[in-house]
């Protein structure tokens, strides 16, 4: 009998042994999944933009224009909307920061709130995304374990696929345009049901700086997501997955914690400081001001000149505006806005940019134009219209030149303003802007008036873009 | 009765503000982030609603105590402006429009020009330069 049960014993955990590791064919074993998901990313993504390259300027959109790449031994797999999903943080070749207009001023360190999400949908296609959190305020008032800010995925290439707000434990779809045109908001207000009306619209940016430490230097980016509505509750896009990729839970389920790639979104430390190269106002010596530039033919550098526009009345030719109707300041202040130019090099180290203005240096009026020139940083000065335009290296130093060889001529209302001033330095570099020219009582001349409504007319040649954008204009890039 | 009197008070505190172009009494100033062509026009009452930060006062008053005021009649062009407020010694909130380039600001309340020294207007424009940019930053 002992022998029939010790028989018995044998044959069950035999039976067991066999069946308990027996594959089976419908689900793959994750240490396979892991390696097509790799191995896919590795062929057909991992040459753009990998750090190596330092693929500065090379990608259409700037949050891909620096090189990344995961990494793999951080990466962790997850089940998400009955998907496998391999989430892997990713490294950069510099600092990167990135907030939105609800996150008051606090930045996050892009490799902090970005994971690399590669999974495959329902016919087996694989994919490759890149998912960024932007905590809001309410998200660092609250319990911070609930997310509440912006969510924004990105193919590899940096093309925006969706992005999702999440606000008292909802989630809602963005529309997203890089244009920063108002076609997303109207884009929402279309879909809307006619008996539905507006209470309120708030308009989100995704923005962006890229710091490279090694050259204290970066640039600023910003693209506009759209507006949310609040009497839209959906919007237009599934929450749960289909042709939302994962859907707006699951990616925030892949970024909610866990060790390897998974992100701790409690235990995002923003920063408050944003390094940005300052210059002097005035500038003193505008040879040493512009060193940092390279003359250099070939494509090792890009370079490029934008012509900003002020306008006294934007949209309106107006040479001036009197400020009397609805201001308080009433007929004492007369203005007539500016034109200053932005100097621009990429490539090599990183970007050199440079703002430069041209102003009296004491008070002018019509009665009494004339008054010495000086050169300005006008980095912090606002526009409504610019146009910039592709040079070569000699059109871009030749244009240095001019700038540099007529440091503090006189400045004249009529004959020698700033948009002369302006318009003169891209002639020089054979760039030629037909303006019209404005009257007032006691001249005429160049005014930034008639050259905004020009620029916005004018047929744009190859390498020409036009803008309607006041985008922040730093000036980036020191050398000794 | 209210109305004569708040005017009365109101002519008081800018006659003796723009006179004596004494800055000490002043207090709460502010940077908007709002410039130019808006900035003119914006109502005194809507400055609540504009993000600011505070001027640091001690550097402030350095430069004020050097200005002057221009007659009633002289003015000047607006080439780019900033957008500043102060409360004066009686607590009246005043609008100041700052050049960017000449040195010189115009306090709407009193409707008088003032201007810094010269010798002082490449650090004063510095100075609202980088206190503007605390406000760019995002």
């Amino acid at each position: 009998m002992s022998t029939f049960y010790r028989l018995l014993f044998c044959v069950s955990i035999f039976l067991i042994l066999f069946f308990s590791c027996k594959k089976d064919p419908t689900v793959k074993n994750p240490t396979d999944f892991e390696s097509e998901a790799k191995t896919f990313f590795n062929e057909h993504l991992h040459p753009q933009n990998a750090i190596a390259e330092n693929s500065a300027d090379k990608s259409t959109y700037p949050q891909a224009a620096y090189g990344r790449e995961p990494i793999w031994k951080q990466a962790r797999l997850s089940d998400i909307a009955g998907r496998k999903v391999l989430i892997a943080p990713l490294k950069y070749d510099s600092l990167f920061y990135v907030t939105g207009t609800a996150s008051g001023k606090r930045l996050y360190l892009i490799s902090e709130v970005s994971r690399l999400f590669v999974y495959q949908d329902s016919s087996g296609q694989f994919h490759a995304e890149i998912v960024t959190m932007v905590p809001d305020n309410a998200f660092f008032s609250g319990n911070k374990k609930t997310f509440s800010g912006t969510l924004h995925v990105d193919a590899w290439d940096g093309s925006p696929l969706h992005s999702y707000l999440f606000k008292d434990g909802q989630a809602m779809p963005l529309t997203r345009s890089r244009s920063g045109s108002p076609a997303a908001g109207q884009k929402a207000e279309d879909g809307m049901d006619e008996n539905s009306m507006a209470l309120l619209e708030v308009c989100y940016y995704f923005e962006g700086y890229n710091y490279a430490p090694a050259y204290e230097e970066g640039y600023s980016y910003e693209e506009a997501l759209g507006c949310t509505y609040e009497f839209v509750s959906t919007g237009n896009e599934s929450l749960g997955g289909g042709s939302s990729g994962l859907g707006a839970a699951g990616y925030a389920s892949g970024l909610s914690g866990g060790p390897g790639g998974g992100a701790p979104v409690g235990s995002v430390n923003p920063v408050t400081n944003m390094p940005v190269a300052r210059g002097d106002n005035i500038i003193g010596n505008i040879t040493d001001y512009d060193k940092c530039f390279t003359n250099l033919a070939g494509n090792t550098y890009s370079y490029s000149v934008t012509i900003c526009v002020d306008q006294p009345v934007p949209g309106k030719r107006d040479p001036w505006g009197f400020s009397v109707t609805g201001s308080s300041s009433g007929e004492n202040i007369v203005n007539v806005g500016h034109t200053f130019l932005i100097f621009t090099q990429t490539g090599g180290d990183g970007t050199i940019q440079r703002n430069v203005g041209f102003y009296p240096a004491d008070d002018v009026t019509p009665i009494s134009p004339s008054a010495p020139g000086q050169l300005n940083n006008d980095n912090a000065h606002s526009y409504n219209i610019s146009l910039t335009v592709k040079l070569d290296n000699s059109q871009f130093f030749n244009m240095l030149s001019f700038v540099g060889g007529n440091n503090n001529p006189t400045y004249n209302l009529n004959n020698n303003n700033c948009t002369s001033f302006a318009l003169h330095t891209l002639e020089a570099g054979d760039v030629y802007i037909l303006s019209s020219y404005g009257k007032w009582a006691g001249g005429g001349g160049y005014d930034p008036g008639d050259l905004g409504e020009d620029i916005r007319n004018m047929s744009l040649q190859a390498g020409m873009t036009r803008s309607t954008n006041d985008l922040a204009h730093p000036n980036l890039g020191t050398c000794y | 009765m209210k109305i004569p009197v708040t005017v009365l008070l109101i002519l008081c505190s800018a006659r003796s503000f723009a006179q004596q172009g004494t800055w000490e009494g002043t207090k709460d100033w502010k940077l908007y982030k709002i410039q130019g062509n808006k900035a003119f026009r914006l109502k005194q009452d809507s400055l609540l609603y504009i993000e600011s930060v505070p001027l640091n006062e001690d550097s402030l008053k350095t430069f004020l105590n050097s200005s002057g005021a221009w007659p009633k009649e002289k003015y000047s062009l607006w080439m780019g402006s900033y957008l500043a407020s102060f409360a004066d010694s009686a607590g009246l909130l005043h609008k100041v429009d700052i050049s960017m380039y000449g040195g010189f600001f115009f306090d709407e309340r009193t409707k008088t020009y003032f201007q810094v020294a010269a010798d002082m207007k490449n650090d004063w424009l510095q100075f609202m330069s980088r206190s503007y940019e605390k406000l760019a930053s995002p």
